[in-house]
């Protein structure tokens, strides 16, 4: 088969010069990093702590570095991406003959008209010649289950639906799956609009390498003018699909993110379907398929536009569902770490324990917020250090990772303020992240909802309790750090207290994102998806 | 041409101009981080709108003919 290379992702639009002063700052970060822990390391040895500062100073130390080794694990995604590299394979197919079977997938379930509506008129636009578009819907509301049933008929595609229920999308995926003759399965989700020659650009990648299982393009959010968590959240996927994701594909280990992905079906079908045993079916199904041996490729174009939450609460939902599910696959790579250490490669270990194991960051923002107020209320220290050894080691990490993190998606466009947007929702996500983490660790049944697409309002405070809790005591702690800076002379606390008032002014922007926006128009007759999962 | 193949036609042309309103509406949010300032950006999707609008519009046509000469008229149709 004649193949041609596909330059798209080739160091997109960067000079040499940049790319090199960004790999240039990322290294000096990498670098920076491993010298500020080494001397926090030594400062905890060496601090002399007494009593109850022990456990608070290691609760510090290991909450710092996670922190850093997420960031290194960043800072050299940066790196890696930005390296050259040679360009993917594309099959050369010419007639209509030579473009194999595509089964086109899109599972939806309790879906709005409106969203599905949106979807279908994307799919039946597909300019790809040989495909057959499946609405597998999974409704047990009459009501959606007929419209489901109308929008099939009325855009003429395959309707899919099953009597027994298991393992939510995954499920009904697998269950399609085996009645499947294509090739490839692309696999989309309902609120996702793939553009009209998305196939045609990914389906060549796949047909040039038989040893690739999937090739993995990114979600962008469609509705971020209009909505400022969907905005942020926007922001905060970038940071994953852009230097994150392009540095795991350039090792040929894309992970597999649930939509906008086209899966060689016998590679899906040799590991037994999407693995229902994770609420983050992809995750876990990408685990499974490199470990066989397959390889798979992240095309970072923006191909198909799909809709962020709209809400707080929407957010939330989200964050908890992929939290769980990611820290579950998280506990069994683990495992497998330890009994199979062979079965992956050293980037795909890093890159799969990394992402494994990121949404724990929750625990490490709660311990880096209480540990300033322990200070200033309790006067508990867990970090005694000189200033000149402080600022010679924490400097340097903090210019050179923050030079590189903003270098990096300044270069892709995206500003400062949307950078810090997607930041403050991480933030804000934290006590969800540890509910989930918590969940996650104990194997204890929880429940979430789906996340609804057109929600509207404010979110009711009490809800948000533990953020606003935070944000109150951060605030006190402010207060109280500079009185007794200025009246005892106290200079750490005064340092505390500028943490304390930073986290207090990363807090205050719940009020920022619980304020309702415009919505779109909601349709009469439909409603917010109410579908309840109950995870075992 | 059959009355069946007219009506198959219509359909394809008002599927084809339904996509083309999706795509262009979405192609809009990508210029939010497409680098240009606020005021290239504004005209920009001020065009590219106008086009959507354009293709949502003819989408709407030809769904109301189609509506007619199905004897659907009244219904919503797609």
């Amino acid at each position: 088969m004649n193949t041609r290379p596909d330059g798209a992702l080739q160091r997109r639009n960067i000079t040499d010069s940049l790319a090199g002063l960004l790999i240039g700052l990322g290294l000096l970060a990498v670098a920076a990093m491993a010298v500020y822990l080494t001397v926090r390391v030594v400062l905890v040895v060496e601090g002399g702590y007494r009593g109850v500062e022990v456990p608070v100073t290691l609760a510090l130390l290991l909450a710092e570095g996670f922190i850093l080794a997420h960031a290194a694990g960043y800072m050299l995604s940066i790196v890696r991406a930005l390296r050259r590299r040679p360009p993917l394979q594309a099959a050369v197919l010419n007639g209509d003959c030579d473009w194999p079977h595509v089964d086109v997938l899109v599972a939806a379930r309790h879906e709005p008209r409106r969203i599905l509506h949106q979807t279908l008129t994307s799919l039946v636009g597909l300019t790809y010649p040989n495909k057959t578009i499946w609405l597998l819907d999974d409704s047990s509301d009459p009501r959606f289950v007929a419209e489901a049933t109308e929008l099939a008929r009325e855009f003429g595609v395959r309707l899919f639906r099953r009597d027994k229920r298991h393992g939510a999308k995954a499920g009904i995926i697998n269950d399609c799956l085996a009645q499947l003759q294509g090739r490839y399965v692309a696999i989309f989700d309902a609120d996702q609009n793939p553009m009209p020659f998305f196939l045609n650009r990914i389906v060549p990648l796949l047909e040039a390498d038989d040893g690739m299982a999937f090739v993995q393009t990114p979600q962008f959010y469609a509705n971020i003018t209009e909505n400022r968590v969907a905005r942020a959240a926007g922001a905060q996927q970038a940071v994953f699909y852009e230097f994150i994701c392009e540095a795991k594909g350039a090792g040929g280990a894309a992970f597999c993110c649930g939509t906008n992905v086209v899966f060689r079906r016998e590679a899906l079908q040799r590991v037994g379907g999407l693995d229902e045993s994770s609420v983050t079916e992809d995750f876990a199904t990408s685990v499974r398929l490199h470990a066989a041996g397959w390889r798979s490729a992240y095309y970072g174009q923006a191909y198909t536009m799909g809709s962020g939450p709209e809400s707080l609460t929407a957010y939330f939902r989200q964050q908890f569902r992929w939290a769980r599910g990611t820290l579950g696959v998280g506990l069994r790579l683990l495992g497998m770490l330890l009994t199979r250490p062979r079965s992956l490669g050293f980037w795909q270990w890093v890159d799969y324990l990394l992402s494994g194991t990121f949404y724990l960051v929750g625990w490490a923002y709660l311990v880096l917020m209480i540990c300033p107020m322990l200070y200033i209320f309790l006067g508990i220290p867990s970090y005694l250090v000189r200033p000149e050894i402080y600022t010679a080691a924490f400097l340097p990490y903090l210019l050179f990772a923050v030079g590189a993190f903003l270098g990096g998606l300044r270069q892709r466009h995206y500003t400062l303020w949307q950078i810090l947007q997607g930041q403050l929702l991480v933030v804000l996500a934290a006590p969800v992240h540890i509910v989930a983490s918590l969940s996650a660790l104990t194997g204890r049944a929880s429940v979430f909802g789906i996340t609804p697409k057109d929600t509207s309002g404010f979110v009711p405070l009490r809800a948000l309790w533990p953020q606003v809790g935070l944000c109150v005591l951060n605030y006190a702690a402010l207060i109280w750090g500079v009185s007794k800076c200025v009246f005892e002379h106290d200079l750490a606390a005064g340092i505390n207290a500028f943490w304390a008032g930073a986290h207090f002014a990363i807090l205050w922007s719940v009020f920022y994102f619980r304020e309702a926006e415009p919505r779109p128009v909601r349709i009469p007759g439909e409603s917010t998806p109410r579908l309840e999962v109950a995870l075992t | 041409m059959s009355q069946g193949d007219w009506i198959e036609s219509l359909r394809t042309a008002f599927r084809t101009e339904g996509a083309a309103s999706v795509f262009v509406r979405n192609t809009i949010s990508t210029l939010a981080w497409s680098g240009l300032p606020d005021h290239r950006r504004a005209e920009t999707a001020e065009r590219l709108g106008t086009l959507a609008d354009g293709a949502a519009r003819r989408a709407a046509l030809l769904g109301r003919l189609l509506a007619r000469l199905e004897g659907k008229e009244g219904r919503d149709v797609l």
